[in-house]
């Protein structure tokens, strides 16, 4: 049976790598008793996959990975004794079937939203530099970006700015990138709110993938 | 607790920052507690997270319902230097509390060159250096090996455990809740009082007087000498089933089981060979019990059978063939670190190959049969071959040998051994059918240098020169220019300043203040040793390493470490000395009691059964 575990994780444990965050969810599996399925050969592994890599420092509230058992699972039963293998900070929000024909998660996503929290100095300098439509900055690698193209949405919120960026496996937009050019050597606290896949106004959250 | 916020702002700027923030499944959190207990590890957290000897005495610590024990390691120097620039000290991964804040913080020493990190770790607490200073402060105390020679660290700690920690800690917490308790702490009292409890040694109630040759003259002090702890019903002793399971990848990422403490080969070099003493096994039914529960509470995959000799274990084809059966069906591996080539044992190490193939290591230490014999690493010629031909019968290419350069009574025959035995390594390659090879064949030579050692028959020997070791290892340089062959080696430097802090005195604690204060740490990692700074520490200070490390000390001599005990007699030490001049082995004791000292204890413990 193919599986779609929602999580979120917060505080300290942010700034958990994504190899680590890979080699947490295998150990918890293991822990939880579940009975997954293995890659073969000499050092067997469970078959699990992100939706996303999470980057050091990101806060999320929706995030995914899947995997397949080897029996059929009573879904709630699934998410319940995965919920008591978590660590502190990482936490199961919603488990749910997937399509054993669908694409893999990482396939579909097209958009991510995020909620970035900023003062108001920041918030008007966003606002600004976004106006125009077209928004040239450096991305991870150097290279130059139209940022513009690939903010789908944002409202400015009281305390925070929400962004729906573009992240799919041709083009993203990392809102660390984004903001280390709106407000550059300034931290800001960013959470992820949910992945999404789909585009224009079809797009849904993954979670809505389960069946 | 420290400002999370800015250690938030900084953690993006360092490698690997999932170090530093705790909450790792199994780290323990109390609200309730009297006595707050820090253990501190100096070196970086993947290191220290593969300690058993911590892991053990954390979970002893917070079995007690009235300690909370919660664990540090050294921030490597670029978080080390962003700390300090922002004003965040050391503080704990549990609850992120600041180091001087606890009552007490334990380091855990098992290697010389980490003593200026522990002094830099102190630092960066704020927590005073020297004891005599630390009123009003944690009491800062250490376990660990290098305790059985705990001089250079005298000014630093208030109090050294000697031997092994499982009991005597908790007696040493429970003398600390009675002064607690009665009202007003006085540190001074306390550690008096301390001074008396068997295996605790409070440098600062004992003095030491000097000859004018620069040889200690004299120790005095309460316990005289303090004898070493240890643990003698180990089947039932405390050991962690539910471990703190990292997200780093650390260098030992598995569950660990000790299946015995102690070793009975009697390798005249090697410390912890003496000091682990007397032999004492874990029942294998307890073994497999342990291994269900770590596997369960860890959800790692691979189980490591730790011990000085693994392949020593009396039933090691029982209690192998048990792990597997019991864990395979759950895709657990069982890897076997530490097997010596005599007991390499094909029924066990075929099931093994079929779960994780790899490279086979073995470590003959020395090059001849005549210098083996002389450190009584009773390996022969014929035992490394037959070790080697079945590894590569069964499918493996690669094979690391270690090597020990600079032993007593070494000669370049020696040397030219070690490239014999490879030499002898590659026929057998060859020689074994085409058809059952794979690849070529991959081999790497590590040396070693050698330290000599408190605690062991050659403790009065002197270490060669750094010159001698350097054209040593150009020599082997030479010799092992082979094709598939590398040759690695040591650093003759450290091992100098190794052998320099093993032998040492109390003096020298003013050598690593110097170094410490000046930003040395982390000695052992390559890139950070500063050599230099150490040989300016010595000429600023006008103490002469040398004196330590390339000196021949006397039999008569009272040495700095003469007030401990490791309960093996200086006689027998002596006599093996003399054994290994005259190319004598001596016996496993398991074949019989060699009379070093422990057989009292040995006899208690059912090791020997008739009394002699």
């Amino acid at each position: 049976m193919r599986i779609g575990v929602r999580f979120s994780r917060n505080g300290m444990s942010r700034f958990v790598s994504h190899l680590d965050m890979q080699r947490f969810f295998s150990r918890a599996i293991r822990r939880s008793g579940i009975e997954v399925q293995y890659s073969q050969g000499f050092n067997p592994h469970i078959i699990m996959s992100f939706a996303q890599a999470l980057a050091v420092g990101l806060e999320t509230k929706g995030d995914y990975l899947e995997f397949n058992t080897v029996n059929d699972e009573d879904i709630s039963s699934v998410r319940e004794r995965l919920s008591l293998q978590m660590s502190s900070g990482i936490d199961i929000i919603t488990a749910g079937m997937l399509d054993p024909k669908g694409k893999k998660l990482m396939a579909c996503v097209e958009a991510a939203s995020y909620s970035v929290y900023c003062s108001d100095d920041i918030k008007e300098r966003f606002a600004a530099l976004t106006e125009g439509g077209s928004y040239i900055i450096k991305n991870k690698k150097g290279h130059d970006v139209d940022a513009g193209q690939m903010i789908l949405s944002s409202d400015i919120m009281t305390d925070r700015i929400d962004l729906m960026l573009v992240l799919s496996s041709k083009m993203s937009l990392s809102p660390f990138s984004l903001f280390d050019a709106v407000a550059p050597g300034e931290s800001v606290r960013i959470v992820r709110n949910d992945l999404y896949t789909g585009s224009g106004t079809d797009i849904i959250s993954l979670s809505g993938l389960f069946l | 607790m420290i400002d999370l916020d800015k250690l938030s702002s900084i953690l993006p700027k360092v490698e690997k920052p999932g170090r530093y923030i705790g909450g790792e499944r199994g780290r323990i959190k109390k609200e309730d507690y009297e006595l707050h207990f820090l253990f501190a590890f100096p070196d970086v957290y993947e290191v220290g997270m593969s300690n058993l000897g911590i892991q053990i005495l954390y979970d002893i610590a917070n079995k007690r319902s009235d300690t909370f024990a919660e664990e540090t390691f050294c921030p490597f120097p670029d978080m080390y230097g962003l700390m300090k620039e922002n004003g965040i000290p050391l503080y704990s991964l549990e609850t992120f509390t600041p180091a001087r804040e606890f009552d007490m913080i334990g380091f855990n020493l098992s290697y010389e060159m980490c003593y200026t990190t522990v002094l830099s770790m102190l630092k960066l607490a704020e927590i005073p250096l020297r004891s005599a200073d630390r009123e009003g402060f944690p009491i800062v105390f250490a376990g660990g090996t290098c305790t059985y020679s705990p001089e250079p660290l005298a000014d630093f700690m208030d109090a050294f455990i000697i031997g092994e920690g499982e009991e005597v800690n908790n007696e040493f917490m429970d003398l600390y809740l009675k002064h607690k308790r009665s009202g007003s702490f006085d540190r001074r009292a306390f550690l008096k009082e301390a001074a008396a409890i068997p295996g605790v040694y409070v440098p600062s109630e004992y003095q030491f007087t000097y000859n004018d040759d620069g040889t200690v003259k004299n120790i005095t002090g309460p316990q005289l000498p303090v004898r070493k702890r240890f643990v003698t019903d180990f089947s039932n002793a405390p050991f962690p089933v539910k471990p703190v399971v990292p997200f780093l990848q650390t260098v030992f990422d598995r569950a660990t089981l000790e299946i015995f403490r102690g070793c009975t080969r009697g390798c005249r070099f090697c410390q912890a060979g003496y000091v682990y003493r007397p032999n004492r096994e874990r029942d294998r039914d307890v073994l497999l019990k342990q291994a269900c529960e770590i596997i369960d509470n860890s959800g790692y995959d691979e189980v490591s059978l730790s011990s000085l000799s693994s392949g020593d274990y009396s039933e090691i084809n029982e209690l192998v063939i048990g792990l597997l059966d019991t864990l395979g069906e759950k895709g657990v591996s069982v890897s076997l670190p530490s097997l010596r080539i005599d007991s390499f044992k094909e029924e066990y190490s075929k099931r093994m190959q079929s779960a994780r193939k790899g490279s086979f290591t073995f470590a003959p230490e020395a090059g001849t049969q005549r210098l083996r014999d002389v450190i009584n690493k009773n390996i022969t010629e014929e035992d490394i071959e037959r070790g080697v031909r079945y590894a590569f019968e069964s499918g493996t290419t690669t094979i690391k040998l270690y090597f020990m350069i600079g032993l007593p009574t070494e000669t370049y025959e020696d040397l030219d051994g070690i490239a014999d035995i490879v030499r002898k390594i590659i026929g057998i390659f060859y020689d074994v059918p085409k058809e059952l090879r794979k690849g070529s064949l991959k081999i790497t030579v590590s040396t070693s240098s050698f330290v000599p050692k408190p605690m062991t028959p050659f403790q009065w020997e002197p270490q060669n020169t750094i010159e001698e070791l350097r054209k040593k290892q150009d020599y082997l340089k030479e010799k092992l220019k082979i094709r598939g062959v590398t040759y690695n080696y040591h650093d003759s430097r450290l091992s100098f300043l190794e052998s320099v802090f093993a032998v040492g005195d109390r003096r020298l604690g003013s050598v690593l203040e110097y170094t410490a204060d000046r930003g040395a740490m982390f000695d052992s990692w390559q890139d950070y040793f500063r050599y230099d700074l150490y040989m300016e520490a010595f000429e600023k200070t006008g103490i002469d390493p040398y004196f330590y490390a390339n000196r021949r000390r006397s039999p008569d001599e009272v040495l700095p470490w003469s007030h401990i005990d490791c309960l093996i007699s200086k006689e027998y030490f002596l006599n093996e000395l003399e054994q290994a001049y005259g190319g004598k082995t001596t016996p496993d004791c398991r074949e019989g009691c060699n009379g070093c000292g422990m057989m009292k204890q040995c006899y208690a413990l059912g090791n020997i059964r008739k009394k002699m």
